[in-house]
Protein backbone atom coordinates (compact mmCIF):
# COMPACT_ATOMS: atom_id res chain seq x y z
CA UNK A 1 0.00 0.00 0.00
CA UNK A 2 0.92 3.44 -1.35
CA UNK A 3 0.66 7.11 -0.48
CA UNK A 4 0.89 9.67 -2.76
CA UNK A 5 0.65 13.25 -2.83
CA UNK A 6 -2.35 15.12 -4.64
CA UNK A 7 -2.78 18.64 -4.00
CA UNK A 8 -2.22 18.78 0.30
CA UNK A 9 -4.16 14.94 0.59
CA UNK A 10 -2.85 11.37 0.02
CA UNK A 11 -4.39 9.04 -2.32
CA UNK A 12 -3.77 5.32 -1.32
CA UNK A 13 -2.84 3.40 -3.85
CA UNK A 14 -2.93 -0.70 -2.78
CA UNK A 15 -0.50 -3.42 -4.22
CA UNK A 16 1.44 -0.99 -6.67
CA UNK A 17 4.66 -3.00 -8.45
CA UNK A 18 6.85 -0.20 -9.40
CA UNK A 19 9.15 -3.39 -11.29
CA UNK A 20 6.30 -4.22 -13.09
CA UNK A 21 5.58 -0.74 -14.40
CA UNK A 22 6.19 0.09 -18.06
CA UNK A 23 9.83 2.11 -17.87
CA UNK A 24 8.19 5.12 -20.09
CA UNK A 25 4.73 5.14 -18.36
CA UNK A 26 6.52 5.53 -15.66
CA UNK A 27 8.51 8.24 -16.18
CA UNK A 28 5.90 10.20 -17.39
CA UNK A 29 4.19 9.39 -14.45
CA UNK A 30 6.65 10.65 -12.64
CA UNK A 31 7.25 13.68 -14.08
CA UNK A 32 3.27 14.14 -13.45
CA UNK A 33 3.97 13.56 -9.55
CA UNK A 34 7.05 16.21 -9.74
CA UNK A 35 5.03 18.64 -11.66
CA UNK A 36 1.88 18.20 -9.54
CA UNK A 37 4.23 18.97 -6.10
CA UNK A 38 6.02 21.89 -7.75
CA UNK A 39 2.70 23.22 -8.43
CA UNK A 40 1.60 23.30 -4.55
CA UNK A 41 5.22 24.49 -3.58
CA UNK A 42 4.34 27.67 -1.56
CA UNK A 43 1.48 26.24 0.14
CA UNK A 44 3.81 26.50 3.41
CA UNK A 45 2.59 23.68 4.87
CA UNK A 46 6.73 22.38 6.18
CA UNK A 47 7.04 25.55 7.37
CA UNK A 48 3.56 26.12 9.31
CA UNK A 49 4.62 26.70 13.08
CA UNK A 50 2.28 24.59 15.26
CA UNK A 51 0.00 27.51 15.94
CA UNK A 52 -0.73 27.92 12.37
CA UNK A 53 -1.48 24.50 11.58
CA UNK A 54 -4.42 25.06 13.59
CA UNK A 55 -5.67 27.94 12.07
CA UNK A 56 -4.81 26.30 8.42
CA UNK A 57 -6.59 22.69 9.06
CA UNK A 58 -9.67 23.79 11.03
CA UNK A 59 -11.54 25.03 8.34
CA UNK A 60 -11.22 21.32 7.07
CA UNK A 61 -12.21 19.99 10.27
CA UNK A 62 -14.97 22.22 11.17
CA UNK A 63 -17.95 19.48 12.46
CA UNK A 64 -20.49 18.78 10.34
CA UNK A 65 -23.71 21.30 11.96
CA UNK A 66 -21.14 23.72 13.91
CA UNK A 67 -23.02 26.61 13.33
CA UNK A 68 -20.26 28.75 13.32
CA UNK A 69 -18.57 26.82 9.85
CA UNK A 70 -19.36 28.50 7.24
CA UNK A 71 -18.26 27.75 3.48
CA UNK A 72 -15.09 28.68 2.07
CA UNK A 73 -16.75 30.69 -0.85
CA UNK A 74 -18.79 32.47 1.74
CA UNK A 75 -15.23 33.74 3.20
CA UNK A 76 -13.73 34.47 0.63
CA UNK A 77 -17.26 36.32 -0.67
CA UNK A 78 -16.79 38.18 2.68
CA UNK A 79 -13.16 38.89 2.16
CA UNK A 80 -13.40 40.46 -1.06
CA UNK A 81 -16.49 42.58 -0.56
CA UNK A 82 -14.96 44.39 2.46
CA UNK A 83 -13.95 47.85 0.83
CA UNK A 84 -10.01 48.50 0.61
CA UNK A 85 -8.66 50.55 3.33
CA UNK A 86 -6.98 53.06 0.71
CA UNK A 87 -10.82 54.40 0.69
CA UNK A 88 -10.59 55.41 4.21
CA UNK A 89 -7.31 57.17 3.68
CA UNK A 90 -8.60 59.10 0.47
CA UNK A 91 -11.08 60.38 2.55
CA UNK A 92 -8.90 61.27 5.02
CA UNK A 93 -6.66 62.88 2.53
CA UNK A 94 -9.71 64.86 1.03
CA UNK A 95 -10.97 66.08 4.43
CA UNK A 96 -7.85 68.37 5.16
CA UNK A 97 -6.05 66.17 7.41
CA UNK A 98 -2.25 66.69 7.21
CA UNK A 99 -0.11 63.40 6.93
CA UNK A 100 1.09 61.77 9.86
CA UNK A 101 3.50 58.86 9.79
CA UNK A 102 3.58 58.28 13.34
CA UNK A 103 0.34 57.36 13.43
CA UNK A 104 1.86 53.90 11.07
CA UNK A 105 3.16 51.22 12.67
CA UNK A 106 6.92 51.23 12.62
CA UNK A 107 8.48 48.70 10.31
CA UNK A 108 11.03 48.50 13.08
CA UNK A 109 8.76 45.91 14.73
CA UNK A 110 8.87 43.22 12.35
CA UNK A 111 10.96 40.89 14.26
CA UNK A 112 8.19 40.98 16.43
CA UNK A 113 6.07 38.86 14.28
CA UNK A 114 7.37 35.65 14.82
CA UNK A 115 4.44 32.90 14.24
CA UNK A 116 2.51 32.91 10.48
CA UNK A 117 -0.42 34.09 12.13
CA UNK A 118 1.02 37.36 13.52
CA UNK A 119 3.02 37.33 9.88
CA UNK A 120 -0.01 37.42 8.19
CA UNK A 121 -2.04 40.10 10.39
CA UNK A 122 0.77 42.15 10.06
CA UNK A 123 0.82 41.99 6.53
CA UNK A 124 -2.66 43.13 6.38
CA UNK A 125 -1.78 46.10 9.18
CA UNK A 126 1.36 46.95 6.44
CA UNK A 127 -0.65 47.13 3.57
CA UNK A 128 -3.13 49.42 4.83
CA UNK A 129 -0.44 51.98 6.17
CA UNK A 130 0.84 51.28 2.89
CA UNK A 131 -2.48 52.26 1.33
CA UNK A 132 -2.32 55.73 3.14
CA UNK A 133 1.73 56.59 2.08
CA UNK A 134 0.54 55.64 -1.05
CA UNK A 135 -2.87 58.24 -1.19
CA UNK A 136 -0.38 60.83 0.43
CA UNK A 137 2.21 60.36 -2.18
CA UNK A 138 4.90 60.18 0.07
CA UNK A 139 6.92 57.48 -1.57
CA UNK A 140 9.72 57.56 0.02
CA UNK A 141 8.27 56.44 3.17
CA UNK A 142 6.62 53.55 1.13
CA UNK A 143 10.02 51.58 0.35
CA UNK A 144 10.33 50.76 4.11
CA UNK A 145 6.42 49.41 4.17
CA UNK A 146 7.00 47.55 0.59
CA UNK A 147 10.46 45.54 2.43
CA UNK A 148 8.41 45.10 5.23
CA UNK A 149 5.32 43.21 3.50
CA UNK A 150 8.08 41.80 1.30
CA UNK A 151 9.63 39.86 3.85
CA UNK A 152 6.46 38.87 5.64
CA UNK A 153 4.79 37.78 2.35
CA UNK A 154 7.77 35.37 1.94
CA UNK A 155 8.49 33.95 5.26
CA UNK A 156 4.30 32.83 5.11
CA UNK A 157 5.14 31.82 0.72
CA UNK A 158 3.19 33.95 -1.02
CA UNK A 159 6.46 36.47 -1.87
CA UNK A 160 6.22 35.05 -5.17
CA UNK A 161 3.01 37.30 -5.92
CA UNK A 162 4.57 40.41 -4.74
CA UNK A 163 6.29 42.32 -7.79
CA UNK A 164 9.19 43.85 -5.13
CA UNK A 165 11.49 44.91 -8.59
CA UNK A 166 8.49 47.23 -10.26
CA UNK A 167 7.24 48.40 -7.13
CA UNK A 168 10.37 49.45 -5.75
CA UNK A 169 11.13 50.91 -8.95
CA UNK A 170 7.97 52.61 -9.15
CA UNK A 171 8.48 54.22 -5.60
CA UNK A 172 11.70 56.25 -6.40
CA UNK A 173 9.50 58.62 -8.00
CA UNK A 174 5.85 60.32 -6.56
CA UNK A 175 4.83 60.71 -10.37
CA UNK A 176 4.51 56.77 -10.17
CA UNK A 177 1.56 56.57 -7.13
CA UNK A 178 -1.47 55.55 -9.49
CA UNK A 179 0.62 52.20 -11.13
CA UNK A 180 2.22 51.78 -7.34
CA UNK A 181 -1.32 51.56 -5.41
CA UNK A 182 -2.16 49.70 -8.72
CA UNK A 183 0.70 46.94 -8.35
CA UNK A 184 0.76 47.15 -4.90
CA UNK A 185 -3.25 46.41 -4.50
CA UNK A 186 -2.96 43.77 -7.60
CA UNK A 187 -0.11 42.25 -5.11
CA UNK A 188 -2.22 42.16 -2.20
CA UNK A 189 -5.32 40.64 -3.71
CA UNK A 190 -3.29 38.26 -5.65
CA UNK A 191 -1.63 36.66 -2.24
CA UNK A 192 -5.03 36.27 -0.96
CA UNK A 193 -6.38 34.44 -3.46
CA UNK A 194 -3.58 32.31 -3.88
CA UNK A 195 -3.71 32.05 0.59
CA UNK A 196 -7.26 30.81 0.05
CA UNK A 197 -6.44 28.70 -3.01
CA UNK A 198 -4.24 26.60 -1.04
CA UNK A 199 -6.80 26.08 1.39
CA UNK A 200 -5.00 28.56 4.45
CA UNK A 201 -7.87 30.87 4.19
CA UNK A 202 -6.88 31.69 7.94
CA UNK A 203 -4.20 33.66 7.10
CA UNK A 204 -6.28 35.29 4.76
CA UNK A 205 -8.91 36.11 7.13
CA UNK A 206 -6.29 37.39 9.57
CA UNK A 207 -4.71 39.69 6.45
CA UNK A 208 -7.84 40.66 6.31
CA UNK A 209 -8.34 41.52 9.82
CA UNK A 210 -5.45 43.54 9.99
CA UNK A 211 -6.59 45.32 6.98
CA UNK A 212 -9.18 46.35 8.52
CA UNK A 213 -8.11 47.06 11.85
CA UNK A 214 -5.62 49.47 10.94
CA UNK A 215 -7.66 51.27 8.02
CA UNK A 216 -10.08 51.64 11.00
CA UNK A 217 -7.29 53.04 13.81
CA UNK A 218 -5.88 55.30 11.56
CA UNK A 219 -9.33 57.12 10.83
CA UNK A 220 -9.77 57.03 14.64
CA UNK A 221 -6.78 58.79 15.18
CA UNK A 222 -7.32 61.70 12.72
CA UNK A 223 -11.14 62.34 14.29
CA UNK A 224 -9.54 62.81 17.77
CA UNK A 225 -7.14 65.57 15.83
CA UNK A 226 -9.97 66.56 13.13
CA UNK A 227 -13.70 65.81 14.71
CA UNK A 228 -15.13 65.59 11.04
CA UNK A 229 -18.25 64.37 10.73
CA UNK A 230 -18.09 62.23 6.83
CA UNK A 231 -15.28 60.47 8.83
CA UNK A 232 -17.16 59.99 12.22
CA UNK A 233 -20.30 58.41 9.86
CA UNK A 234 -17.52 56.11 8.02
CA UNK A 235 -16.19 54.75 11.20
CA UNK A 236 -20.04 54.25 12.68
CA UNK A 237 -20.56 52.54 8.86
CA UNK A 238 -18.04 50.00 9.45
CA UNK A 239 -20.43 47.75 11.93
CA UNK A 240 -21.45 45.71 9.85
CA UNK A 241 -18.11 44.98 8.44
CA UNK A 242 -17.15 43.97 12.39
CA UNK A 243 -19.95 41.77 12.02
CA UNK A 244 -18.99 39.99 8.66
CA UNK A 245 -15.06 39.84 10.21
CA UNK A 246 -16.22 38.15 13.62
CA UNK A 247 -18.10 35.83 11.90
CA UNK A 248 -15.38 34.86 8.89
CA UNK A 249 -12.71 34.92 12.23
CA UNK A 250 -15.13 32.61 14.65
CA UNK A 251 -14.47 29.37 12.30
CA UNK A 252 -11.02 29.77 13.52
CA UNK A 253 -11.99 30.55 17.41
CA UNK A 254 -9.65 27.06 18.65
CA UNK A 255 -6.97 28.34 17.52
CA UNK A 256 -5.24 30.76 20.53
CA UNK A 257 -4.34 33.91 18.42
CA UNK A 258 -7.82 33.79 16.65
CA UNK A 259 -9.41 33.42 19.96
CA UNK A 260 -7.82 36.42 21.35
CA UNK A 261 -8.39 38.73 18.53
CA UNK A 262 -12.16 37.07 18.24
CA UNK A 263 -12.18 38.67 22.45
CA UNK A 264 -10.57 42.10 21.27
CA UNK A 265 -12.85 42.30 18.02
CA UNK A 266 -16.17 41.66 20.22
CA UNK A 267 -15.19 44.78 22.49
CA UNK A 268 -15.15 46.83 20.12
CA UNK A 269 -18.14 45.01 18.47
CA UNK A 270 -20.09 45.87 21.86
CA UNK A 271 -18.99 49.80 22.07
CA UNK A 272 -20.77 49.75 18.27
CA UNK A 273 -23.84 48.16 20.26
CA UNK A 274 -26.13 51.85 20.11
CA UNK A 275 -24.87 52.36 16.02
CA UNK A 276 -27.49 52.38 13.89
CA UNK A 277 -27.00 52.27 9.84
CA UNK A 278 -29.99 53.34 8.22
CA UNK A 279 -30.63 53.40 4.54
CA UNK A 280 -34.04 54.52 2.19
CA UNK A 281 -34.46 53.43 -1.69
CA UNK A 282 -34.96 55.94 -4.06
CA UNK A 283 -35.10 54.61 -8.04
CA UNK A 284 -31.48 55.55 -9.30
CA UNK A 285 -31.17 57.97 -12.44
CA UNK A 286 -28.82 57.17 -15.13
CA UNK A 287 -27.56 59.18 -18.30
CA UNK A 288 -24.73 59.00 -20.62
CA UNK A 289 -21.98 61.50 -20.60
CA UNK A 290 -19.26 61.42 -23.27
CA UNK A 291 -20.32 57.39 -23.78
CA UNK A 292 -20.23 56.24 -20.82
CA UNK A 293 -22.92 55.03 -18.47
CA UNK A 294 -23.29 57.68 -15.38
CA UNK A 295 -25.62 56.40 -12.70
CA UNK A 296 -26.43 58.28 -9.81
CA UNK A 297 -27.86 56.92 -6.82
CA UNK A 298 -30.75 58.56 -5.31
CA UNK A 299 -30.76 56.32 -2.17
CA UNK A 300 -30.27 57.75 1.10
CA UNK A 301 -28.22 56.22 4.30
CA UNK A 302 -27.66 57.88 7.62
CA UNK A 303 -25.76 56.82 10.75
CA UNK A 304 -27.07 57.18 14.30
CA UNK A 305 -23.56 57.44 16.27
CA UNK A 306 -22.94 59.86 19.59
CA UNK A 307 -19.57 61.21 20.56
CA UNK A 308 -19.96 59.00 23.27
CA UNK A 309 -20.09 56.13 21.12
CA UNK A 310 -17.15 57.20 18.73
CA UNK A 311 -14.73 57.35 21.69
CA UNK A 312 -15.55 53.67 22.83
CA UNK A 313 -14.90 52.67 19.58
CA UNK A 314 -11.68 54.84 18.96
CA UNK A 315 -10.48 53.66 22.16
CA UNK A 316 -11.03 50.05 21.96
CA UNK A 317 -9.76 49.63 18.56
CA UNK A 318 -6.48 51.49 19.99
CA UNK A 319 -6.20 48.87 22.81
CA UNK A 320 -6.89 46.05 20.53
CA UNK A 321 -4.25 47.22 17.46
CA UNK A 322 -1.57 48.01 20.51
CA UNK A 323 -1.65 44.66 21.26
CA UNK A 324 -1.93 42.90 17.98
CA UNK A 325 1.24 45.39 17.06
CA UNK A 326 3.36 44.80 19.89
CA UNK B 1 -4.26 -2.15 -11.17
CA UNK B 2 -2.55 -0.03 -14.52
CA UNK B 3 -6.16 1.50 -15.22
CA UNK B 4 -6.45 2.96 -11.63
CA UNK B 5 -3.17 4.11 -12.26
CA UNK B 6 -3.69 5.61 -16.01
CA UNK B 7 -7.30 7.61 -14.07
CA UNK B 8 -5.46 9.09 -11.84
CA UNK B 9 -2.95 10.07 -14.24
CA UNK B 10 -5.71 11.31 -16.49
CA UNK B 11 -7.25 13.25 -13.11
CA UNK B 12 -4.05 15.43 -12.61
CA UNK B 13 -3.10 16.06 -15.78
CA UNK B 14 -7.06 17.34 -16.17
CA UNK B 15 -6.43 19.16 -12.76
CA UNK B 16 -3.73 21.14 -14.39
CA UNK B 17 -5.08 21.67 -17.87
CA UNK B 18 -8.27 23.14 -16.01
CA UNK B 19 -5.88 25.96 -14.01
CA UNK B 20 -3.91 26.83 -17.59
CA UNK B 21 -7.49 26.87 -19.71
CA UNK B 22 -8.70 29.43 -16.75
CA UNK B 23 -5.53 31.45 -17.45
CA UNK B 24 -5.78 31.22 -21.12
CA UNK B 25 -9.38 32.43 -20.76
CA UNK B 26 -8.25 35.83 -19.46
CA UNK B 27 -4.56 37.31 -19.92
CA UNK B 28 -2.88 39.34 -17.66
CA UNK B 29 -2.48 42.20 -20.29
CA UNK B 30 -6.52 42.10 -20.59
CA UNK B 31 -6.62 42.04 -16.94
CA UNK B 32 -4.24 45.07 -16.86
CA UNK B 33 -5.91 47.29 -19.75
CA UNK B 34 -9.23 46.41 -18.14
CA UNK B 35 -8.23 48.13 -15.05
CA UNK B 36 -6.84 51.16 -16.47
CA UNK B 37 -9.31 54.02 -15.07
CA UNK B 38 -9.41 57.46 -15.95
CA UNK B 39 -6.88 59.15 -13.67
CA UNK B 40 -8.96 60.18 -11.35
CA UNK B 41 -10.14 57.11 -10.11
CA UNK B 42 -7.91 54.67 -8.10
CA UNK B 43 -8.10 50.83 -8.93
CA UNK B 44 -9.53 48.65 -6.14
CA UNK B 45 -9.91 44.75 -7.43
CA UNK B 46 -10.29 42.97 -10.66
CA UNK B 47 -12.40 39.59 -10.52
CA UNK B 48 -12.10 36.92 -13.64
CA UNK B 49 -15.72 36.01 -14.47
CA UNK B 50 -16.10 32.55 -16.29
CA UNK B 51 -18.82 30.83 -16.27
CA UNK B 52 -18.91 27.30 -18.04
CA UNK B 53 -21.80 25.42 -19.06
CA UNK B 54 -21.69 22.91 -16.43
CA UNK B 55 -24.91 22.96 -14.16
CA UNK B 56 -27.23 25.62 -13.49
CA UNK B 57 -24.94 28.43 -12.60
CA UNK B 58 -25.41 31.26 -15.44
CA UNK B 59 -24.05 33.95 -13.60
CA UNK B 60 -21.61 34.94 -11.02
CA UNK B 61 -22.58 36.98 -8.43
CA UNK B 62 -20.24 39.20 -5.81
CA UNK B 63 -21.05 41.18 -3.03
CA UNK B 64 -19.50 44.68 -2.77
CA UNK B 65 -19.51 47.15 -0.27
CA UNK B 66 -19.72 50.96 -1.20
CA UNK B 67 -19.82 53.57 0.51
CA UNK B 68 -22.05 57.10 0.56
CA UNK B 69 -20.35 60.04 -1.27
CA UNK B 70 -17.97 57.48 -3.46
CA UNK B 71 -17.98 57.43 -7.36
CA UNK B 72 -17.24 54.10 -8.36
CA UNK B 73 -15.94 53.11 -11.57
CA UNK B 74 -16.60 49.49 -12.93
CA UNK B 75 -15.10 48.00 -16.28
CA UNK B 76 -15.89 44.80 -18.23
CA UNK B 77 -13.65 43.41 -20.57
CA UNK B 78 -14.70 40.47 -23.03
CA UNK B 79 -11.72 37.10 -22.39
CA UNK B 80 -9.90 35.83 -25.18
CA UNK B 81 -12.30 32.54 -25.21
CA UNK B 82 -15.12 35.09 -24.98
CA UNK B 83 -14.71 36.24 -28.42
CA UNK B 84 -17.51 38.52 -29.14
CA UNK B 85 -19.57 37.25 -26.58
CA UNK B 86 -21.02 40.12 -24.38
CA UNK B 87 -20.47 39.97 -20.79
CA UNK B 88 -23.46 42.17 -18.82
CA UNK B 89 -23.44 43.26 -15.32
CA UNK B 90 -26.06 44.17 -12.85
CA UNK B 91 -25.47 45.93 -10.03
CA UNK B 92 -28.19 45.04 -7.12
CA UNK B 93 -29.02 46.85 -4.04
CA UNK B 94 -29.20 44.24 -0.96
CA UNK B 95 -32.90 43.65 -1.66
CA UNK B 96 -31.99 42.63 -5.16
CA UNK B 97 -33.32 45.66 -6.79
CA UNK B 98 -31.98 46.81 -10.34
CA UNK B 99 -29.74 49.82 -9.89
CA UNK B 100 -27.44 49.48 -12.88
CA UNK B 101 -26.53 47.47 -16.42
CA UNK B 102 -23.76 47.93 -18.83
CA UNK B 103 -26.51 46.86 -21.22
CA UNK B 104 -28.84 49.39 -22.18
CA UNK B 105 -32.07 46.73 -23.91
CA UNK B 106 -33.25 49.60 -25.35
CA UNK B 107 -30.57 49.96 -28.17
CA UNK B 108 -29.10 46.73 -27.72
CA UNK B 109 -25.68 48.88 -26.35
CA UNK B 110 -23.27 47.88 -24.31
CA UNK B 111 -21.13 49.57 -22.03
CA UNK B 112 -18.07 48.38 -20.81
CA UNK B 113 -17.17 51.13 -18.50
CA UNK B 114 -19.97 52.58 -16.00
CA UNK B 115 -19.90 55.26 -12.88
CA UNK B 116 -21.89 54.55 -10.33
CA UNK B 117 -22.19 58.01 -7.52
CA UNK B 118 -22.65 56.07 -4.50
CA UNK B 119 -25.16 58.03 -2.24
CA UNK B 120 -26.18 55.05 0.26
CA UNK B 121 -23.29 53.11 2.39
CA UNK B 122 -24.34 49.77 2.19
CA UNK B 123 -23.69 45.97 0.59
CA UNK B 124 -24.35 45.67 -3.37
CA UNK B 125 -24.27 42.62 -5.60
CA UNK B 126 -22.77 42.88 -8.83
CA UNK B 127 -24.00 39.97 -11.32
CA UNK B 128 -22.36 39.02 -14.39
CA UNK B 129 -23.59 36.85 -17.25
CA UNK B 130 -23.19 36.42 -21.08
CA UNK B 131 -25.69 37.61 -23.46
CA UNK B 132 -25.10 34.40 -25.81
CA UNK B 133 -27.06 31.25 -26.42
CA UNK B 134 -25.54 29.10 -23.80
CA UNK B 135 -24.89 31.80 -21.76
CA UNK B 136 -21.19 31.08 -21.31
CA UNK B 137 -18.35 32.65 -21.30
CA UNK B 138 -15.53 34.50 -19.79
CA UNK B 139 -13.89 38.03 -18.79
CA UNK B 140 -12.98 40.24 -16.33
CA UNK B 141 -14.50 43.25 -14.58
CA UNK B 142 -12.12 45.66 -12.65
CA UNK B 143 -13.63 47.95 -9.83
CA UNK B 144 -12.10 51.48 -8.38
CA UNK B 145 -13.59 54.58 -6.66
CA UNK B 146 -12.74 58.27 -7.30
CA UNK B 147 -10.21 60.27 -5.53
CA UNK B 148 -11.80 63.15 -4.04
Amino acid sequence: MYFVPFRGIFVRINNFNFMAFNGKFFRIFLGVIVSSVLFSCGSGDKDKSKDDLGVDSLIMDAPKGDPTAISEEAMAEIIQSIPSPVEMSALIKAIGSEYNNSILNSTEKISNYTTNSEKALAIGIYGADLGYINIYEKTYSSLNYLNAIKGLADDIKVGQFFDFITLKRLAKSNKNVDSLLYISTTSYNNMDEYLRQQKRSGLSVLMACGAWLEGLFIAGEVVREKNNQELVERIGEQKPILDSLLKILTVYKTDPYCADLIIGFENIKKEYSNVVVESEFHEPETTEVNGELVVVDKSKSSVKITQEDVNGIITSVELVRKEVVK
Amino acid sequence: MKKLLFLFLVMVTMSLLDKSIIAQCVPKKVIDSCSVFPKEYIFSKARVISIESKGDVKKSVYSVILTKGNSYVITVCQGKAAGKVPMVVNLLDNQDRLLMSNHNTKNDKYYNKIIFNCNSSGTYNLAYQFNSEDMKGCGVSAFGFQKR
